[in-house]
């Protein structure tokens, strides 16, 4: 069953002299449960494809449909509401609140979404301890690695229940030994828990490690291929 | 979780933080002591206005307060005054004639204004006045004058005065009285041409038996005249009367306040608008570099009224810090300066005096002021708020995580 379904997008920019087609034609559809990886040269739509899909720009034309609903249907603030009960983000910069620690970052999403406190602190707590971080719970992200902080975004990512985890170059920049470490962490949840990840990557270790890998060149699909 | 967030984030720009927390203490601090000094002024200047002249409320014959003639005078007895003095918040009441006299010693004379009084209670605190003799007594025979007036006629206790006027109903007012006493009064007017004498005497020397120009009340609390004024008014007097209170009496010394009042303001005003600026620009830099944290925000899902909260949170955070310690370091200030005003330098003081004021450095502590200030400060909090929320409304987050 497919929970991602994008229906010929097209993207472009216009600079007012020169028009940039990042995607032409773009449709794909993800099922419950994937770990794919999006991959392609720099300026392939790579980023511009996960923005859409998360919500975060609009398609020029085109649909998608997370689960029954159009995306490109909702107002800003409907947005805003779905990317927060929905989708998961992991940032290639990290991209955690710097003053608040660890656990405060994994809570806060919690926060937006009114959860109880007793539940924000349990899952906090699990999900850390999940992504190995149980004893750096109460650092801040100055006070941790770049490999730390983006698994504690990871565990931000995961803390909203969402339907998938949108991950644009999470290892970018991280050595090759924290990277793997990271992937090892994404593909456990992905199994034992049936998350869905799509990332978006030209790492070959995280190319290695997708179960489904979709090449993207000049904004079109040029291959979608299913790895063991 | 929210305010924590906003409070670390002040902190994140300690330097910044710090200096716009002290320009809003400073504008407090500045702007409290400056209006708590002049309100203190205003205060002492009314204060020194009623209790030699109006009191708090007056209650006349209907018609006196426009024609202030010895023959619109109102006749009153015993049960009146012990009425007035039962009614509530009434501290006293005191029962004055006022006319005018001619006042002559050897070769040498002068206008004077006569007040008979009775010494006992008036709000006249003739023993404070005293430099030299003795206080009169309600059955004395004999007067109290201003130093002026006693310098000018070369007269000294234990010295007659002849006084010659127009009594009740154009009778001839015309008699010898001894000095008893000099008094002290700030305001020359009052030095030169003041007589005091006790009620009854004066009655008798103006013929006007058991009548007085006006009886000035007293209140516990200057600011209850309005609720008092009524009760004076609906007693049964034997004429009809008019109730003024002191608002009603001296106009002009109100006007002049509140046209200073402004101007005190206007001034504090324009240091208000230097604060804002710096305020301002404290609020534009932070919103300028959380550009794309607030774009993460968005992203993963925060509203955007949500996030503006947390920036408004943060700039009444700052703003109350800035309240709080400018509140606790002119407090103690304003607090030794009420119970104990620090008098003016010497040359500064005979000016003062010569309006009647109290030349001292006198702050009053005043819960509405500084609600009133803070309010302000919250409210340039708010306006400056309009940036980021703007900003934040406007914001895209892709656009703003764009390195």
């Amino acid at each position: 069953m497919s929970i991602i379904n994008t229906h010929d997008l097209t993207k472009i920019y216009n600079d007012n002299t020169v028009e940039v087609r990042a995607l032409n034609g773009v449709s794909l559809k993800i099922d419950k449960g994937e770990f794919t990886a999006i991959v392609g040269p720099s300026g392939s739509g790579k980023t511009t494809l996960l923005n859409i899909i998360g919500g975060l720009d609009s398609p020029s034309t085109g649909q998608v449909k997370i689960g029954d609903i159009d995306i490109t249907s909702l107002s800003d603030n409907q947005l805003i509401d779905f990317r927060l009960k929905n989708i998961g983000f992991v940032f290639q910069a990290y991209n955690l609140i710097p003053v608040l620690t660890a656990k405060e970052n994994v809570e806060f999403i919690m926060l937006m979404q009114n959860r109880p406190k007793a539940e924000m602190e349990e899952r906090a707590q699990s999900l850390l301890k999940a992504v190995g971080l149980e004893d750096q719970m109460h650092k801040r992200p100055r006070e941790m690695s770049g490999g730390q902080q983006q698994r504690v975004a990871v565990a931000r990512a995961l803390a909203s229940k969402p339907k998938f985890v949108l991950a644009d170059e999470p290892t970018a920049n991280l050595d090759s030994k924290t990277a793997i470490n990271l992937l090892d962490i994404m593909a456990t949840l992905n199994k034992d828990e049936d998350i869905t990840f799509i990332f978006s990557t030209h790492d070959q270790k995280v190319i290695g490690r997708a179960r489904r890998v979709v090449t993207l060149e000049d904004g079109k699909i040029v291959s979608d291929v299913l790895q063991n | 979780m929210y305010f924590k967030l906003a409070w670390r984030n002040i902190w994140r720009n300690k330097r910044r933080s710090l200096i716009t927390i002290g320009s809003i203490l400073f504008a407090v601090f500045f702007a409290l002591l400056m209006r708590s000094f002049q309100e203190g002024m205003y205060e002492m200047m009314i204060d020194s206005m009623v209790s030699v002249t109006t009191g708090h409320l007056q209650v006349h014959k209907e018609g006196y307060w426009d024609d202030r003639s010895i023959d619109n005078t109102l006749q009153i007895d015993d049960k009146i005054l012990q009425k007035l003095n039962s009614i509530d918040n009434v501290s006293r009441t005191c029962p004055r004639i006022d006319s005018y006299a001619w006042l002559s010693s050897e070769q040498l004379g002068r206008g004077a204004l006569i007040i008979g009084l009775n010494p006992e209670v008036d709000v006249m605190e003739l023993s404070d006045k005293l430099v030299n003799g003795k206080v009169i007594g309600i059955e004395d025979r004999s007067i109290m004058i201003g130093e002026g007036m006693a310098e000018y006629f070369g007269l000294g206790v234990g010295d007659s005065l002849v006084m010659m006027g127009q009594g009740f109903h154009a009778q001839t007012a015309a008699a010898i009285y001894p000095v008893s006493g000099i008094l002290h009064f700030g305001n020359p007017k009052f030095s030169d041409n003041l007589v005091v004498m006790p009620l009854k005497l004066a009655q008798e020397f103006l013929s006007t038996e058991n009548r007085v120009s006006s009886i000035l009340i007293e209140l516990d609390d200057i600011t209850t005249y309005a609720e008092a004024k009524p009760k004076l008014a609906t007693l049964a007097y034997q004429e009809s009367v008019d109730v003024l209170d002191y608002t009603e009496m001296i106009p002009e010394v109100l006007q002049a306040i509140q046209a200073d009042r402004i101007g005190g303001k206007m001034f504090i005003g324009i240091l208000y608008i230097i604060i804002s600026f710096g305020i301002f620009g404290t609020i534009m830099m932070m919103t300028a570099e959380r550009r794309y944290e607030y774009g993460v925000l968005v992203a993963i899902g925060m509203n955007r009224f949500k996030l503006f909260m947390i920036t408004l949170r943060e700039s009444v955070l700052i703003a109350l810090v800035g309240v709080v310690m400018g509140f606790i370091l002119v407090f103690p200030l304003l607090y030794r300066m009420n119970t104990d005003p620090m008098p003016f330098a010497q040359d500064q003081m005979d000016a003062f005096r010569s309006f009647g004021i109290e030349p001292a450095y006198y702050a009053v502590i005043d819960l509405q002021l500084c609600f009133e200030h803070m309010l302000i400060i919250f409210c340039i909090a708010m306006v400056v708020n309009i940036y980021p929320l703007i900003k934040i409304m406007t914001l895209r987050p892709v656009e703003a995580m764009r390195i």
